[in-house]
């Protein structure tokens, strides 16, 4: 990818794998023993392990398969989200399709990969996750914007609370994605760096979590929970 | 009624009132010149001798005068006890009971006999009686024998032929009998021609008796009209109040033409005396409805004063003198009420107020006039107005309460149509939200089962196949030494359905009818492939509008043709460089088009290429969606271009 930051080579960064395929692991394990900056914290076939290794592994970065045999990969990543702030989650998908990259994005993830093409970029994009990059499709970028309904009226949902909202900056950004433009050439647009609109992205993923969070207690006290 | 509706209306109406008004005051006009001119000719002297020579024209203003009870062909005779008077004369009878009787003798002197009768004419006369000339019996004025009729306010005509008249002296005899409680009287009597006195006569009769009969017809028409619509709004009080002024009016002018009254004569005479003042109430009570004014306690006083008065009439207390005072004073206290009146007129429209201030007025004037006629007894040739002045005032006033009618009326039907027009667009919206309604949870149901779909698919064939690609791969790095990366045949054939199916699951997104997101998801599977191949991607789009046309369907095809476009570029034309267009051709709605170019600066197709199965298949897939694929291949510039309707595809 031409927007890759380059990070100092002092600390590798640490991963977690968690798969019940253990082709893919395999494939995983290999990728990471090629890559010099990257190192396996660990990895594990089920939700028990994961959450085993949440509470007591050190890693930086998890790579969460959804559909696992025991539980929900949504919930391990809610975990992760809530008790190690610092550590990226990103989701293995097959298809990095609007309803899966969302939903893992809502529990917290900030990144996601492709399992078939996992081989190729995965350095590249931990490397650029851990840099303050996240990917993004238009679809998903779309969906964000609709999220985050400020200025799309959907007059049959209810008003969000106001939990900060997109910064102009960000729903220009995630506009110029929609429409199919790179980070690179959007920064051009902007004249911002490609790093700070990477960045924009995650910023907007971590608000989408939090937006949720609070969308979820603004619902609970609406319907008598709270 | 809101209150801008109400001042529509007004506007609406202010044209045609000015119009009535006009109407009204010409009206007005019209009957106060009538009036007067009726005034003038009966107060005229008499007119000169004719030409009829021989014809006397006299007034005969002193008579012989005696009481006798009893009727008789006969003069009484002197022990009667005659005595002069001057005419008019009043007299009453001995005892309020029964019947009383007085004798009249006149006398006027002819030099000649006349040539043509002579024509005797009466202004006022009451109650009935029996003329005499020369000792024969000329006429009767009605009946002798109760009930006797109501003469009081007729006039008198009669022909003495020749044949009765003598040269020298004559005499005319007149028994009149009246009610013992009631007085009899005699006005001075006419002779003269009958060209001269029978139009008089005749004058007299139409405005004091038809004129009158004809305006009680129209008040009582009025009245009941009123009390109609009061009994169709209860609650609008004033219409009943003004509905009983009205027949009050039609039942107090009998007395000017009806011969015998619809009460006992005693019984009518003290409701006819005590009718005014009632009539005056009964004005105050609609006034005060009208105005939309409630004073309990003037209101009570004005029905003591009238049912203290009307009960000393009845009781027959009451002097003639105070009787006069009862009516004074009411007419002075009506114009309180008169006032009152004008001063909420004027505060509707200047017009209406204008309207009820001359109207009242005149009644006032009238009224005033009548009194002064009625206590000063006089009996000459003068004609009693108040009833003219009723006409123009319920024309007024019922005109303004048919306008203020028929104004809410109206009000009331925008109104209707005002809420007819807000139940129907209510309706509309209640029917489009519960389509959007529909359409919401189809669109939730088919998002549902593509979850449901795309989730089979993740979970199973994608995980499945995925799954298989990675063990191939492994498989070829373990049997094969010199393995570099490259996907092997099977690898390829499994990176390719994986591929196609992530195809079609990006054609289900939500892309929001942006062509734009599709061709931009797209670009984003493809941008690692592209880097690899060292290609620069120029996104040299232009925003579109929404395109309803782009459905799963549509977009899957949009999205084969692109990716074997772009597959193409990357296989065969040793591009480094591709250039994506988008754009919009022709009329919205009738003929327009989209187009999305892809331009490489590669080789150009070759021929063994060009004709091949991918080709083919572009071109197909173009027709399904309406629209056609163009390719131009040079070296160095290889374009192609789709173009598809924007209309959505049925």
């Amino acid at each position: 990818m031409p927007e890759t930051v380059e990070l100092p080579q002092e600390a590798p960064t640490r991963i977690l794998v968690v798969d019940d395929d253990d082709a893919f692991r395999e494939t995983v394990c290999a990728a990471i023993a090629r890559d010099d900056a990257l190192v396996l914290a660990g990895q594990v076939s089920n939700a028990e392990g994961a959450r085993e290794a949440i509470a007591h592994g050190e890693f930086d970065v998890a790579l969460i398969d959804l559909g696992l045999p025991d539980g929900n990969g949504i919930d391990l990543i809610r975990e992760i989200a809530s008790t190690r702030p610092e550590t990226d989650v990103m989701v293995v998908t097959v298809f990095g399709d609007e309803a899966h990259v969302l939903a893992s994005i809502e529990a917290g993830a900030t990144g996601y990969l492709l399992k078939r093409s996992l081989n190729d970029t995965l350095g590249a994009t931990v490397r650029e996750l851990r840099a303050g990059g996240s990917p993004i499709s238009p679809v998903i970028a779309r969906q964000l914007l609709h999220r985050f309904k400020k200025d799309v009226p959907v007059p049959s949902e209810p008003t969000v609370v106001d939990d900060g909202g997109l910064s102009e900056r960000e729903r220009e950004v995630l506009l110029f994605i929609a429409k199919g433009f790179t980070v690179g050439e959007i920064a051009n647009m902007l004249h911002l760096s490609a790093h700070t609109v990477a960045t924009h992205v995650k910023h907007i993923y971590r608000k989408l979590a939090v937006h949720s969070r609070t969308e979820a207690v603004f619902e609970a006290g609406r319907m008598g929970l709270l | 009624m809101t209150p801008g509706l109400h001042s529509a209306t007004l506007r609406v109406h202010a044209l045609s009132m000015r119009a009535r008004a006009g109407l009204t005051v010409a009206v007005l006009a019209l009957l106060t010149v009538a009036m007067a001119c009726g005034l003038v000719a009966m107060e005229r002297p008499s007119p000169a001798p004719g030409p009829s020579a021989g014809t006397p024209s006299l007034t005969l203003s002193s008579a012989q005068f005696c009481q006798r009870q009893g009727i008789s062909d006969a003069l009484p005779d002197d022990l009667c006890g005659w005595q002069s008077v001057r005419l008019a004369k009043l007299w009453k009878g001995p005892s309020e009971h029964g019947l009383a009787d007085a004798w009249y003798r006149l006398r006027f002197h002819l030099d000649a006999v006349p040539d043509r009768p002579l024509a005797m004419y009466l202004v006022a006369f009451n109650r009935t009686g029996r003329f005499f000339i020369n000792g024969q019996r000329l006429r009767d004025v009605g009946r002798m024998q109760e009930p006797l009729p109501l003469n009081w306010n007729r006039s008198q005509y009669a022909v003495i032929p020749t044949a009765m008249l003598r040269v020298g002296d004559n005499e005319i005899a007149i028994q009149q009998r009246a009610y013992g409680w009631d007085l009899g009287w005699l006005a001075p009597i006419r002779l003269g021609s009958e060209e001269e006195l029978l139009p008089v006569w005749q004058r007299r009769v139409f405005w004091q008796n038809d004129l009158v009969r004809l305006l009680g017809a129209c008040t009582g028409a009025i009245g009941v009209f009123m009390l109609g619509v009061w009994l169709g709004r209860r609650k609008d009080t004033m219409y009943f109040w003004f509905g009983c002024v009205s027949l009050l009016w039609t039942v107090f002018s009998l007395d000017y033409f009806a011969i015998y009254p619809p009460l006992p004569p005693w019984l009518w005479e003290r409701f006819v005396e005590s009718a005014p003042v009632l009539r005056g109430v009964l004005m105050f009570m609609f006034v005060l409805r009208y105005c939309g004014l409630r004073r309990p306690v003037i209101e009570t006083i004005s029905w003591l004063y009238f049912l203290g008065g009307a009960a000393a009439i009845f009781g027959e207390v009451m002097s003639t003198e105070a009787i006069d005072l009862w009516y004074l004073m009411a007419l002075a206290a009506s114009a309180y009420f008169f006032f009152l009146q004008t001063l909420v007129g004027l505060h509707r429209s200047v017009v209406e107020g204008i309207m009820l201030a001359v109207a009242g007025m005149v009644q006032m004037l009238l009224s005033g006039y009548d009194l002064w006629l009625y206590s000063a007894n006089t009996w000459t040739d003068r004609v009693y107005l108040a009833h003219f002045s009723a006409p123009l005032y319920l024309f007024v006033v019922g005109t303004i309460l048919i306008r203020r009618f028929t104004e809410s009326h109206n009000a009331a039907e925008k109104l209707a149509g005002v809420l007819e027009q807000r139940v129907s667009a209510k309706a509309a919206e209640l029917e489009r939200n519960y389509e959007q309604l529909v359409e919401a949870r189809r669109n939730e149901a088919l998002a549902l089962e593509r979850s449901r779909i795309m989730s089979e698919m993740h979970d199973g064939i994608g995980s499945q196949l995925t799954m298989a690609l990675s063990l191939v791969r492994r498989m070829d790095r373990e049997s094969d030494p010199a393995y570099n990366g490259e996907d092997g045949r099977v690898a390829t054939v499994l990176r390719e359905s994986i591929e196609d199916l992530q195809l079609i699951i990006d054609s289900l997104e939500p892309v929001d009818n942006d062509l734009l997101t599709v061709l931009g998801t797209l670009r984003y599977r493809l941008q690692d492939r592209l880097g690899k191949s060292g290609i620069e991607l120029q996104w040299n789009v232009v925003d579109l509008p929404p395109l309803p046309m782009l459905t799963p369907h549509s977009v899957l095809s949009i999205l084969r043709i692109v990716q074997e476009a772009f597959a193409n570029c990357l296989k065969h034309s040793g591009a480094t460089r591709i250039a994506v267009t988008t754009g919009l051709r022709g009329d919205p709605g009738v003929d327009e088009t989209a187009h999305i170019g892809i331009v490489d600066n590669g080789r150009g197709i070759q021929p063994q290429h060009g004709a091949g199965r991918g080709m083919t298949n572009m071109r197909r897939r173009a027709a399904a969606l309406g629209g056609r694929l163009l390719v131009t291949s040079n070296a160095g510039r290889t374009e192609v271009l789709l173009e598809f309707p924007t209309l959505r595809m049925h």
